[in-house]
């Protein structure tokens, strides 16, 4: 009976409020086409380029984000250079990741890309270097004057300012100007690029003098007087001043177990110059009857 | 999406999606604000929208910035503001009665929950069937008969003192109201 109850009563309170309701009206403030008016002035039609952006959703977005990350990894280990530098007074053995060997005259360097090595074997060079290349693929040296490739050889590379000469020792080394002269040279020949970028090669010539530095032996034939001093600076470290107008050249030769007094008081009579030492490590060339 | 497909959309839509929030919040400025949020997202994030589901989209999407916004202010229950129910009266005594019933009423929707309320409004005044309630509010049919019945018990017990002045008043309606479909 209760229950009938309950139902009679929620039968009678759903006809009355449907009544209620029914036929009622609804009285915005705001009409339709009014907040239509108020929006309009918010939406700008945009760009389709944002849009493009914007549909991707986030599926895409991760993509491009993962994309955006292995360029930047590729390009990390793509561009990621190691330098290696020999300074004044020095000689150095570098190791390139294949094992190939690089000795570095004094006051040279050369940097690479270790993580890139196994895609394209590229050194750049300044100073003088030399290289005994394990055999693989192409191995190209760039300095500024000009490149050197090579297959699997052992050859020098001087180049420093406006010299760049090439000696070849074992294999065969290619060597190419920024100009765009190329030229193939053996063993015991050497490539020099002049200031026209030209390549001037010469044949069996002995080869030691060019490569003697390893030994800590240096050599000079008809070389100038400042490019003497200069090589002087570079193996031992220290500052020559030249405020001599000479233009002489200089044949000899000296060991770098001696120390640099006894080179220069070794070099400098056969100029008919003599050194004064003003400190430390910093010497002075004057004319000998001065 | 263009303009022109925007606007149609919110020509559709707007009213049933302000309408549903002003049942879930009795508030008419919140419903207007709510509603035009709702189309002004869906213009910024140029979401593609599916028409067989355009509908549901727009009522999940007010439903939750309503969620957001009622959390963060409580605002005034005045849903009579907005809807006023046919007033039939012809006598003073008439107009007091239904004055009253309607302040009976506003006092039980507000304190009914808002689930019931919504379900039932929809019900009441869009007269839209169970199943397109369903429908709307991704809900089966069994959710919505049973939220109707609690709100007809919730109602049934808010206005019991009310019931007699309500049934007399309402036995004029009831003669020139045609039958209402559930």
């Amino acid at each position: 009976m209760k229950q009938n109850d309950k139902h009679v009563d929620l039968t009678s309170i759903d006809r009355q409020s449907k009544a209620f309701f029914a036929g009622g009206e609804f009285h915005w403030k705001k009409s339709e086409a009014d907040v239509w008016a108020n929006m309009e002035a918010q939406i700008v039609e945009k760009p389709k380029g944002r849009l493009l952006a914007i549909n991707f959703g986030i599926t895409k977005l991760m993509v491009a984000a993962s994309i955006v990350i292995l360029f930047s990894l590729g390009s990390f280990l793509r561009f990621y250079s190691v330098t290696i530098e020999s300074p004044a007074g020095q000689h150095l053995v570098a190791m390139l990741p294949d094992q190939s060997k690089v000795n570095l005259n004094a006051q040279s360097s050369i940097s690479y890309n270790p993580y890139w090595w196994k895609m394209n074997r590229k050194v750049k060079l300044e100073g003088e270097a030399f290289f005994e290349v394990q055999k693989g693929k192409k191995f190209t040296v760039v300095s500024e004057k000009g490149i050197t490739q090579i297959l699997g050889t052992s050859f020098n590379i001087f180049a420093r300012e406006e010299i760049y000469k090439v000696t070849c020792i074992t294999g065969t080394v290619k060597v190419r100007s920024l100009l765009g002269y190329e030229a193939i040279i053996k063993p015991n020949s050497k490539a020099e690029i002049n200031r026209n970028g030209e390549i001037k090669v010469s044949t069996n010539i002995e080869t030691f003098p060019e490569i003697s530095w390893r030994k800590n032996i240096f050599l000079f034939t008809a070389t100038p007087v400042h490019a003497v001093f200069t090589e002087i600076e570079r193996q031992y470290g220290v500052k020559i001043d030249t405020n001599i107008k000479d233009e002489s050249l200089y044949t000899g030769n000296f060991n770098k177990d001696q120390n640099v007094e006894d080179i220069l008081e070794y070099v400098c009579p056969a100029l008919g110059l003599q050194y004064v030492r003003k400190s430390m490590g910093e010497y002075l060339i004057i004319k000998k009857d001065e | 999406m263009k303009k022109e497909e925007f606007k149609t959309l919110f020509n559709t839509y707007f009213e049933d999606v302000r309408r549903y929030i002003l049942y879930r919040s009795g508030n008419e400025e919140m419903a207007n604000d709510i509603a035009q949020d709702t189309f002004l997202r869906i213009w910024e994030k140029q979401l593609m929208i599916d028409p067989k589901t355009e509908k549901g989209l727009l009522f999940k999407i007010a439903g939750d910035l309503f969620v957001s916004q009622y959390r963060r202010d409580q605002v005034a229950f005045n849903f009579f503001n907005t809807f006023q129910p046919g007033n039939k009266s012809t006598t003073p005594e008439d107009e007091l009665n239904f004055q009253e019933l309607k302040k009976a009423y506003e006092k039980a929707l507000e304190s009914m929950p808002e689930k019931q309320r919504t379900v039932f409004l929809m019900n009441r005044i869009d007269e839209l069937k169970y199943k397109e309630i369903a429908d709307q509010l991704e809900l089966s049919v069994k959710a919505i008969e049973k939220r109707m019945s609690q709100a007809l018990e919730h109602l049934k017990t808010q206005l019991k003192d009310k019931i007699s002045s309500l049934i007399l008043f309402l036995i004029r309606f009831r003669l020139d109201r045609t039958k209402i479909e559930k």
